[in-house]
């Protein structure tokens, strides 16, 4: 133990030696710096064998860097020159505060931009708004996002896409026993919602209503009347259950056929929309009408199967 | 208490701008007379001039009379009226000279005031456009008065040539709120902006190291922002500058300032700079020694009631405006030392009962 205390203050003072050699400092020094290297050494021992962290000053001979509060007043001037000439004045037992201009950190600290943005701005509302303020506000918003305070309707929207987007996993599930007919139909649902052809839960719908489009008419007349039966045997189930009211009704019908939706009242211009008094057109209408000068027109008028 | 409607009457062209507002807010003619009789340049001088055609422009109805030789002025005030204005300063002084006594008139106006001033920014006389934008204007919220309030540098111009402009945008409010600010608080963070114009950029680094070299050893929240401004925005002149403000737990906010000096090198400018906020600090208080005129002026004009503020011992100029306070508004402050038990503190407590001054000027859309 002794030998590590020796080690240490002949560090100490060849650290010291070194540093003065820069000065042209008279002699007499050495005998108070002696006095001065003792008790610090001293304790550094006392700190070491603490093991609690005493301070950046009094971690073993290394350089120090920044440090404690504990300056006299008389150094202040010297230490703003940013290095300490150790005079006799300090041969008591005050710590040694050395600024090495080498070791304060050169590295900006992690520029804030958001900080800076707001300090710098010309509205002065936003310049005196604390970071930790604009932290907090960002970190709000993300806690919110993250907690369960949703309403009902979003419940159910997020049900409803996790239903759907379990990527393909209706066909792949083993426990349904599809046949290879349906497995088809409903990947290539499925695909046609990945594609965003189709809304969520739509796409085998929609194949297989283009199936039946697709069949003969005995079929597709089948097909029609097999499901009016279904819904009158469904509507019955539900007036014997007394699961039915009159203002249920529209769900029990059947749903009247898309395309005759929305048929337009009156008569159509040759060219565009008419709304609230004002004719819309177009660049295709006007395209139309005076007939663009794009190339391949030939090919436009070989291309057969436009409307049919 | 009502305040009288005679003549108030002043010597001398010290406090001028002061006098003159103080004059607007309480409607109350002032003469002021014997300006610089005895100089070589009798009169008047140009800024001052300047001043008073910038007066003009904001408010409506004003009156102003200067005698033949310049020695005299009479003003009678009109009401303060807003709006979109454009002033060119004289290169004599910045545009902090023309700023500092319009903010204290622009909360009280009729419409929004939306002024933009071209000149000199940055000056060794008066505070800065960095300043009133960060420290100056913060003030002004103490008081209710921060929505839609904005300073936007749009072009810096050093000494003597000058070429920036500001733009200066005030809301209008009906009334100020009591201000009730007895804690100073300890500081938690030191901001800084280090600008140079028209030469090296390094200058604004090399001013931050050596004023972070003090700076460091006492908290970690420090930022000093170097702000670069090119080309047409840089202003006909070289210069550079390095302004930093310290924030207290409590808002109460300390700043300093340090302009470039021909033949000084910037390191010694930003430790001018950073002693300045050491001392400012020393001196405590919730409002510093440069911003002590806005603060008391708004206490006058809050609503009926106390309002009391901490701040360290007035200055020559604050001494002569609560003065004049007193001689326009008939309003005195009293002021105690802030912490009767400690005696080497030299804060003081200032409260005043406020005059209850509405803004009659706004219009009510």
């Amino acid at each position: 133990m002794s030998d590590d205390r020796e080690e240490l203050l002949k560090i100490l003072e060849a650290q010291g030696q070194q540093f003065l050699q820069n000065f042209s400092i008279p002699h007499p020094l050495s005998k108070g710096k002696g006095k001065a290297s003792a008790p610090s050494a001293e304790v550094v021992d006392t700190d070491n064998s603490d093991q609690e962290w005493g301070g950046v000053d009094h971690s073993s001979a290394s350089e120090d860097s920044s440090s404690e509060g504990e300056d006299d007043g008389s150094d202040f001037e010297q230490e703003d020159d940013d290095f300490v000439a150790i005079s006799s004045g300090t041969s008591t037992a005050a710590p040694v505060v050395v600024f090495a201009p080498g070791t304060q950190s050169k590295d900006k600290p992690q520029v804030d931009r958001a900080a800076m943005r707001a300090f710098m701005s010309s509205k002065i509302s936003k310049s005196r708004s604390d970071p930790e303020s604009l932290a907090s506000n960002k970190r709000k918003a993300g806690d919110s996002d993250e907690e369960a305070e949703r309403t009902n309707i979003q419940n159910d929207a997020t049900l409803h896409k996790l239903v759907h987007t379990k990527l393909l996993s209706g066909s792949l599930n083993a426990d349904l026993n599809m046949t290879g007919a349906e497995r088809r139909k409903a990947l290539e649902g499925r695909v046609m919602e990945l594609a965003g052809s189709a809304k969520l839960g739509k796409g085998e719908h929609i194949v297989r209503t283009d199936e039946h489009r697709r069949a003969s008419k005995r079929v597709r007349e089948g097909l029609t009347d097999k499901k009016r039966e279904r819904q009158q045997k469904d509507l019955e189930e539900a007036k014997n259950l007394g699961n039915y009211h009159p203002a249920l009704k529209k769900l029990f019908e059947a749903s009247s056929g898309g395309s005759s939706r929305k048929r337009e009242a009156g008569m159509k211009m040759g060219v565009g929309k008419f709304k609230n008094g004002q004719l819309n057109l177009t660049r295709e209408d006007i395209q139309k009408v005076i007939g663009s000068p794009s190339p391949g027109g030939k090919s436009r008028r070989g291309g057969r199967g436009g409307r049919r | 208490m009502a305040t009288p409607t005679t003549l108030v009457h002043f010597s001398g062209h010290e406090h001028f701008r002061n006098r003159l507002v103080l004059s607007i807010l309480s409607g109350r003619h002032v003469k002021i007379d014997k300006i610089r009789t005895e100089d070589k340049n009798p009169g008047l001088r140009d800024f001052e001039v300047s001043f008073l055609r910038l007066l003009e422009k904001v408010t409506n109805g004003t009156v102003i009379e200067i005698s033949v030789t310049g020695t005299a002025i009479l003003l009678k005030p009109g009401i303060i009226a807003g709006g979109y204005l454009v002033h060119d300063c004289p290169h004599s002084r910045s545009i902090g000279y023309f700023l500092e006594p319009v903010i204290v008139l622009a909360p009280f106006a009729k419409k929004p005031l939306n002024l933009t001033l071209r000149g000199i920014t940055t000056d060794e006389h008066d505070l800065s456009a960095d300043l009133l934008r960060t420290v100056t204007l913060p003030h002004l919220q103490l008081f209710g008065i921060s929505d839609g309030l904005e300073l936007r540098i749009k072009k810096r111009g050093a000494a003597p040539n000058g070429g920036g402009e500001v733009q200066f945008l005030c809301p209008v409010v009906k009334q100020v709120k009591t201000l009730n600010f007895v804690d100073p608080g300890k500081i938690k963070r030191i901001r800084g902006i280090a600008h140079a114009v028209r030469v090296n950029p390094q200058f604004s680094n090399r001013m931050i190291e050596a004023s972070r070299s003090i700076l460091n050893r006492y908290i970690p929240d420090i930022y000093l922002y170097s702000d670069v401004y090119k080309g047409e925005e840089s202003g006909k002149s070289p210069g550079y500058a390095l302004t930093l403000l310290a924030e207290s737990t409590t808002t109460a906010l300390h700043c300093s300032e340090a302009i470039s000096e021909p033949g000084v090198v910037p390191e010694d400018i930003a430790l001018k700079a950073t002693r300045a906020l050491l001392s400012e600090l020393d001196r405590g208080g919730c409002v510093d020694r440069k911003h002590q005129c806005l603060v008391l002026m708004m206490m006058v004009l809050g609503s009926e009631d106390v309002g009391r503020c901490r701040m360290g011992e007035p200055t020559v100029k604050t001494v002569q405006f609560l003065r004049d306070i007193k001689e326009f508004f008939a309003t005195s402050f009293k002021i105690v030392p802030a912490e009767t038990a400690d005696l080497e503190c030299k804060q003081l407590l200032y409260s005043c009962y406020g005059t209850g001054y509405v803004n009659a000027n706004r219009t009510l859309a």
